[in-house]
């Protein structure tokens, strides 16, 4: 089931315009894996800027569920993973990238570094750095990262709130917190100048795939509600 | 939303006229640069009005665009999309394979139009009233069905807030191609030919549009030199 690559091929130059060509890592075939619908179309038919022609690649350990496997309760874990099978209840992943393969059908809440949803999914996703929507991606829930990216085709239906997730808005508050707390001893040097709220989220660095993503600066007031 | 007060637009923020060629059996389904891009005032008047919302929130019907996307959270707007006519073709599609299993029976009487359309709003646009600012229907109502149109404006009153904003565009005759629409700036838009049209397209003469949206309080069309009719209506 959980099936670790043993090493990471180079990832191979994607013609314009091709379709069925997979832009997430290329992933060792196996016999087990062999059933597995080809890889995913992800060259943007759109002439419009767009990371996808870069998505991240996995790391040689990144794990496999493949298709036939259906699994029910909490994923967990640090290291990447990809689901072409199917997945009901809970997938956190935050130090890892998640991705959501054609045939991958998953209903539950996803959070991980990077999302990928190229299957169908079912529920919130959040992506501490960012969220990339295939063209062939299904998604019905909310979505929840610093930068979003949907390829033409994407179908989606639900919120979308970019810019520091949840997560990076409480490590901030907490940073700052000692400033505001009178009860802190006085210090000589000069108190900390709060930082913007942004600067907390470290999905805020900028990527050069991610150019026609929104940018960084989205306030944190946009995110709470009315 | 105090539009009332607002200034009248200025005339000299008018573009150059860009070319539209997107109704053309020819277009690629692809994007072609210029050639699908569409000036738009009710675009213009659309965004004019929603300028001063703080925090307020979209609701855009039509299929998922980033550039969309982008466009309103850079102005911080909280953006809600929800494909309805995709939703609308799938629910029907369903409803049908129901109506086609159904073992003949006396009891079984197949459910009328009005009845599908009624269960089909049951489960869509359910957001909470005056939950959005604005929304964006775009061509919505060329697709869908004659017993829904009049549900879904009224659904649409519900959940827009007094002064909130709502802009979609009508053709005045069938459409020969579904499209879909992304916005590209404050008066332009890309309008995208995603397929041939469906046998339900319809077409809208003005007072259809007014009529549909009678509860509003403001209506306002702008009809293009291709004859499609952009409508901005003000609650």
């Amino acid at each position: 089931m959980w099936r670790k690559q043993p090493e990471a091929k180079p990832s191979p130059a994607i013609a314009p315009g091709t379709q069925n060509s997979s832009s997430y890592a290329p992933r060792v075939e196996s016999p087990v894996r062999s059933s597995v619908p080809a890889a995913t179309p992800s060259t943007p038919a759109s002439s419009s800027p767009s990371s996808f022609s870069s998505a991240p690649s996995l790391s040689p350990d990144a794990a496999v569920l493949t298709s036939g496997i259906r699994i029910k309760g909490e994923l967990t874990g640090k290291a990447d993973l990809v689901i072409d099978g199917e997945v009901e209840g809970s997938i956190r992943l935050v130090e890892s990238r998640l991705t959501i393969g054609q045939s991958g059908r998953v209903k539950a809440s996803l959070e991980a570094r990077e999302v990928t949803v190229r299957g169908s999914v079912d529920g919130n996703l959040c992506g501490r750095e960012r969220i990339v929507l295939g063209s062939s991606g299904r998604v019905k829930g909310d979505l929840e990262a610093p930068r979003i990216a949907i390829e033409d085709g994407a179908k989606f239906k639900g919120r979308v709130e970019m810019g520091p997730t949840a997560d990076a808005r409480e490590h901030q508050s907490k940073r700052n917190a000692p400033v505001t707390n009178a009860s802190t001893p006085a210090v000589a040097s000069p108190a900390p100048v709060a930082a913007p709220a942004s600067s907390a989220a470290p999905a805020q660095t900028p990527s050069p795939v991610s150019t026609s993503s929104v940018n960084s600066t989205e306030p944190v007031e946009a995110h709470t509600k009315p | 939303m105090n539009w009332m007060s607002k200034p009248r637009l200025g005339s000299s923020a008018a573009a150059p006229l860009r070319v539209k060629k997107y109704d053309s059996l020819s277009a690629s389904t692809h994007t072609n640069g210029d050639e699908n891009l569409r000036l738009s005032n009710g675009l213009k008047d659309f965004l004019w009005l929603i300028s001063d919302v703080e925090n307020g929130r979209l609701l855009d019907l039509g299929a998922v665009s980033q550039a969309t996307l982008n466009f309103f959270i850079e102005r911080g707007f909280r953006v809600t999309t929800d494909d309805l006519q995709r939703s609308w073709v799938q629910f029907r599609a369903v409803e049908e394979e129901k109506q086609r299993n159904l073992p003949p029976s006396d009891f079984n009487e197949p459910l009328t139009a009005e009845e599908i359309a009624q269960q089909f709003l049951q489960n869509s646009l359910q957001y909470d009233d005056e939950e959005f600012n604005a929304v964006l229907v775009w061509d919505l109502f060329d697709h869908l069905d004659a017993d829904l149109l009049p549900r879904i404006a009224n659904r649409l009153y519900e959940i827009v807030r007094p002064g909130g904003a709502v802009l979609g565009i009508f053709h005045s005759k069938p459409a020969e191609r579904i499209y879909r629409y992304r916005i590209v700036d404050n008066q332009t838009i890309e309008v995208i030919p995603i397929g041939p049209a469906k046998a339900t397209e319809r077409a809208f003469q003005n007072r259809e549009i007014l009529n549909l949206f009678g509860r509003f309080r403001s209506a306002k069309t702008f009809v293009g030199r291709d004859q499609i009719r952009e409508g901005l209506f003000i609650k």
